[in-house]
């Protein structure tokens, strides 16, 4: 096994509110190395001592939660991007929303009107929502900061903003294109399933956006721009296990 | 200036004699008027004096909206197009109503409205990307309809384009002409205008935010507040069928239930019982299925406007209409449909097994709806549909049609394969022959159909001198037929005395087409009981600001009794709100909510809901009652914009009269306000508009808003100039 240049894990307690530094857990560190060679090795360099700086986190335990669009129920009214953009930035807005309905009416993926999905398609109207990836985590991988990790209370894949320089690499590597830079902040706008009570899934008046259990829904839905743009240093960090 | 949420602050006007484009500020320019249709009647007082032609590049073509647009308030999703009307006898000024999500896709680019001024030198489409705008030229789409219009653009701009387009009616003029955006939001009236500027369409696409002057938390709270509040289409609060949670069943437009499906979703999704506490299936409880239920099974979903939790657009997929060479999916609501209703439906399925029928009937529908959703043609709200069936009568045009076309067109319509021919067959090649005719003008019978109907009327009457003979006599018969929907002046009705008595009469009286106002039908028809009705109306209205005892404004539907105090505060009420909702960015086909399907509030809703939001959204804090009286000062210059195009003051004698249909003394035997119709009697009517007059604080004599009043709504500028053109009462 070929020895980590740096030290990428910070242990302690996950990010979430309160929490300053931005880090992952016990539990969750312990669940990564028990699957991981190079989180063994990380554990048995440096056991339960905590690393001062904030540091990558590109391994992620697999969120508790995620958001399934019924694209047979959607009736394409958008009242959830304005929850997810009202109640979250407190401004109406079908960018910062975190969950992309309106792009998708056009039925411009490829196909002629009238043949693909979309309003002006067959009317089966596809929401674009965060997967939350199990890893590896493209936004997370991207980051040059290390700003997305696992929230405490989900497991979401949440933008610490006090890391987030609003660099906008996670917008280009998210294969769904659902995560954007709010200007006014120039924050990352993420989803991070609400603390649990999804304000989209809330607020949707036909039950087409539901909060189940985390399933893996990345083959649900054809990614709609390639490509993962991994961090120099997270591509180092990740070249023991993926050489 | 404060800073308000709600509003972006900017307004977008583009010139297109000059192809330029400026940013006005909204709230330094329009801030008395908000948006919407109050910032088009502003824009047309300020610039449209002496314009006569609504086709003349000097007419602005306003494209209005709300800080309401956009926002999470429910039911937001409408576009008010603001011009002077080429469907008015004297071109005085409309407004055209779509919904979809053109006007929040506009709010997110940043604008508050579009104000098109102007003639470009060929055929073109406004590009708006946030605050980047472009004059496209666009000879390639001149000749069009709207769906590959609408293409276009989107393929142009991207897919989160929004577009607002026109089709081959609205580039050659015609009166019965539409804009539409999401291919079957239509507004209607204001096509032609469109065309007369050589703009074929607008795209725009915005990846901006609308601020919430409330915070987070109260925001939601209201939203919230809201959304127990709603109801189904046009707020009924009772479902059409037994349901365990319900107390009352009704025919009201509540149709969801267990065992109904939308059956060509996939897979088919039950619309269940809806409990109306249950917040996920309020999308469910409409399908309303217009072509009746035989189109359930071909219904994929129900579609509707931004914002809107209530869906009103049902979306069909009925394979066997591709053979009639259109495309089998479609989506429309209500008169969206009406293409279907220029055939005779005996004819249609005439010979056919009664599965064949409802089949073919259902495929009238589609072909219907893409016939007029494509070339770009509005109905008029029953007007061109039903103004057909009377011209072409039992006698197949003989009265009506063959005076006043040649004798070459009375030929050619009448041979085998002509339009005659097609309609008597049954054929729904009919529909685009016909489509085709209206969009295009073509021949005396095309002309007719596409023009104003006063015009077109007056010419019958007469004829054209040494080519047809005209028909005296249709002049009185069409305005003396209900079944045309005319209204005095020259409009069809849009829920007139029948929903209401007095009171619908007035609201209907008070603009220059089809009222386009819901705010007091929809309550009559919202399945309550009367008595129901009446208890919340009186509790609503007196915690607001309102005379006690306002239920006794009620009448149920297709009755009346006679006016009183009540039915004018009403009529005012109904007025300001509408304006209101135009201006804010509300539907007026949902709002507002005076009940709820909540039988824990005695289903009591809420009036001054809309005011809250608006405080709220926009951080102007504003009471109910004065949240109405700015609906009323849009109204009044809305009133004073009429003088002006009529050259008179004389209102009550020019504009707000009844058609003869509506009055007890031409109904022999008929008694009025005995619960058995809506008629009225004349001398009644007077006594109605007296009352109305005087809650308006409007001049009784003539009509027309005196000084005072307009003084006292902040329009010196306009009693001033009405002064000047001699249109001002004078003072008592």
């Amino acid at each position: 096994m070929s020895q980590h240049p740096a030290p990428l894990l910070e242990i302690g307690e996950d990010i979430g509110a309160g929490s300053a530094a931005g880090k992952i857990s016990r539990r969750d560190f312990v669940k990564i190395t028990s699957i991981t060679g190079a989180g063994m090795f990380a554990c048995t360099l440096f056991g339960s001592v905590p690393f001062a700086a904030a540091l990558k986190t590109p391994i992620l335990s697999d969120a508790k939660g995620v958001l399934l669009h019924d694209i047979s129920r959607c009736v394409a009214c958008r009242r959830c991007e304005l929850a997810c953009s009202e109640f979250n930035d407190g401004a109406a807005s079908a960018y910062l929303a975190r969950v992309k309905v309106g792009r998708n009416f056009a039925a411009m993926k490829g196909s002629p009107a009238g043949k693909a999905e979309g309003r002006a398609g067959d009317f089966r109207m596809q929401a674009d929502t965060c997967k939350q990836c199990p890893h590896p985590v493209p936004c997370a991988e991207a980051c040059p900061k290390g700003a997305i990790r696992s929230d405490s209370k989900t497991g979401a894949r949440r933008v610490d903003e006090k890391l987030c320089v609003g660099c906008g690499v996670c917008t280009r590597a998210c294969p769904w294109a659902v995560i954007t830079v709010n200007p006014a902040t120039q924050k990352a706008s993420k989803c991070y399933l609400c603390d649990g009570n999804p304000e989209c899934a809330r607020a949707c008046p036909t039950g087409a956006m539901k909060y189940i259990a985390w399933t893996d829904l990345r083959l649900t839905t054809p990614p709609v721009q390639p490509g993962i743009m991994a961090d120099p240093s997270t591509t180092a960090y990740c070249a023991p296990c993926h050489s | 200036m404060p800073t308000y949420g709600g509003w972006t602050g900017k307004t977008l006007r583009v010139n297109l004699t000059t192809r330029t484009s400026t940013v006005e500020a909204t709230l330094d320019k329009y801030k008395d008027f908000w948006g919407g249709t109050g910032m088009g009647y502003k824009v047309l007082w300020d610039e449209a004096k002496g314009v006569t032609d609504p086709f003349s590049p000097d007419n602005p073509l306003i494209f209005g909206w709300g800080p309401l647009t956009g926002t999470g308030a429910p039911c937001g999703g409408r576009t008010c197009i603001t011009s002077l009307s080429p469907q008015h006898p004297y071109a005085a000024v409309a407004s055209g109503h779509m919904g979809g999500h053109f006007s929040a896709e506009a709010k997110y680019a940043g604008w508050d409205g579009i104000i098109v001024t102007g003639k470009a030198s060929g055929p073109v489409y406004i590009a708006i990307r946030d605050d980047q705008v472009d004059i496209v030229d666009c000879p390639q789409l001149w000749g069009s309809g709207i769906y590959r219009a609408t293409a276009e653009v989107v393929a142009a701009m991207g897919g989160s384009c929004q577009v607002a387009a026109i089709g081959q009616a609205g580039e050659n003029r015609v009166a019965q002409s539409v804009i539409m955006t999401g291919y079957s939001h239509s507004a209607g009236g204001q096509g032609g205008v469109m065309g007369s500027k050589n703009l074929k369409a607008i795209g725009i696409v915005g990846t901006g935010s609308i601020k919430i002057a409330a915070s987070k938390k109260d925001w939601r709270a209201l939203v919230d507040n809201a959304m127990q509040l709603v109801g189904s289409n046009n707020q009924a609060v009772v479902p059409n069928s037994p349901q365990p949670w319900a107390e009352y069943v009704s025919s009201a437009r509540w149709y969801a239930a267990k065992g109904k499906y939308w059956g060509a979703a996939n897979p088919p999704v039950e619309t269940g019982t809806c409990d109306p506490h249950d917040r996920q299936s309020v999308g469910y409880r409409c399908f309303k299925s217009d072509p009746g239920a035989f189109a359930e099974q071909f219904t994929v979903r129900m579609d509707g406007c931004h914002s809107c939790p209530v869906r009103c657009h049902q979306a069909l997929n009925v394979p066997t209409a591709a053979k009639w060479g259109v495309d089998p999916t479609a989506a429309n609501t209500c008169t969206g449909w009406w293409g279907r209703g220029l055939m005779n439906n005996a004819k249609v399925i005439a010979g056919l097994s009664t599965q064949d029928a409802n089949l073919k009937t259902l495929e009238a529908y589609v072909v219907g709806k893409h016939m007029t959703d494509d070339f770009g043609l509005h109905n008029n709200y029953g007007t061109t549909d039903r103004g057909w069936a009377f011209i072409y009568g039992a006698d197949k045009g003989v009265t009506w049609i063959k005076p006043n076309v040649p004798a070459a067109e009375w030929t050619t319509l009448n041979a085998p394969g002509g339009l005659f021919d097609l309609y008597e067959k049954g054929d729904l090649n009919f529909l685009m022959a016909f489509g085709k005719m209206m969009a295009y003008q073509v021949g005396e019978l095309g002309k007719f159909l596409a023009g104003p109907v006063e015009a077109g009327l007056n010419k019958w009457q007469t004829g054209v001198p040494g080519v047809t003979t005209g028909s005296p006599g249709i002049l009185a018969a069409y305005h003396a037929d209900t079944s045309v929907l005319w209204w005095a002046n020259g409009f069809p009705k849009h829920h007139s005395p029948e929903n209401g008595g007095f009171v619908g009469a007035l609201i209907n009286t008070g603009y220059n087409r089809d009222a386009q106002n819901h705010c007091w039908s929809n309550y009559l028809s919202n399945g309550l009981p009367t008595a129901v009705q009446r208890t919340i109306a009186d509790a609503e209205f007196a915690k607001n600001g309102y005379m006690a005892g306002m239920g006794a404004a009620i009448d149920p539907n297709n009755t009346c009794t006679q006016m009183n105090q009540q039915k004018a505060v009403a009529a005012r009420w109904a007025i300001a709100r509408k304006e209101l909702m135009d201006s804010t960015g509300l539907c007026s086909w949902m709002w507002p909510w005076i009940a709820s399907p909540l039988k824990e509030r005695g289903y009591a809703g809420d009036i001054a809901l809309e005011s809250k939001l608006f405080s709220a959204a926009t951080g102007k804090t504003m009471s109910t009652k004065a949240f109405d009286d700015e609906g009323v000062k849009f109204y009044t210059l809305q009133r004073a914009l009429t003088m002006r195009s009529f050259n008179s003051m004389h209102m009550r004698v020019l504009h707000d009269q009844l058609p003869p249909w509506a009055k007890v003394e031409n109904h022999a035997g008929a008694v009025a306000y005995m619960g058995a119709n809506y008629y009225m009697k004349s001398a009644d009517w007077e006594t109605a508009l007296d009352l109305f007059y005087a809650e308006l604080g409007y001049d009784q004599a003539t009509g027309a808003p005196t000084r005072a009043t307009l003084e006292a709504m902040g329009m010196t500028d306009v009693a001033d100039e009405l002064d000047d053109l001699g249109l001002l009462p004078a003072s008592v």
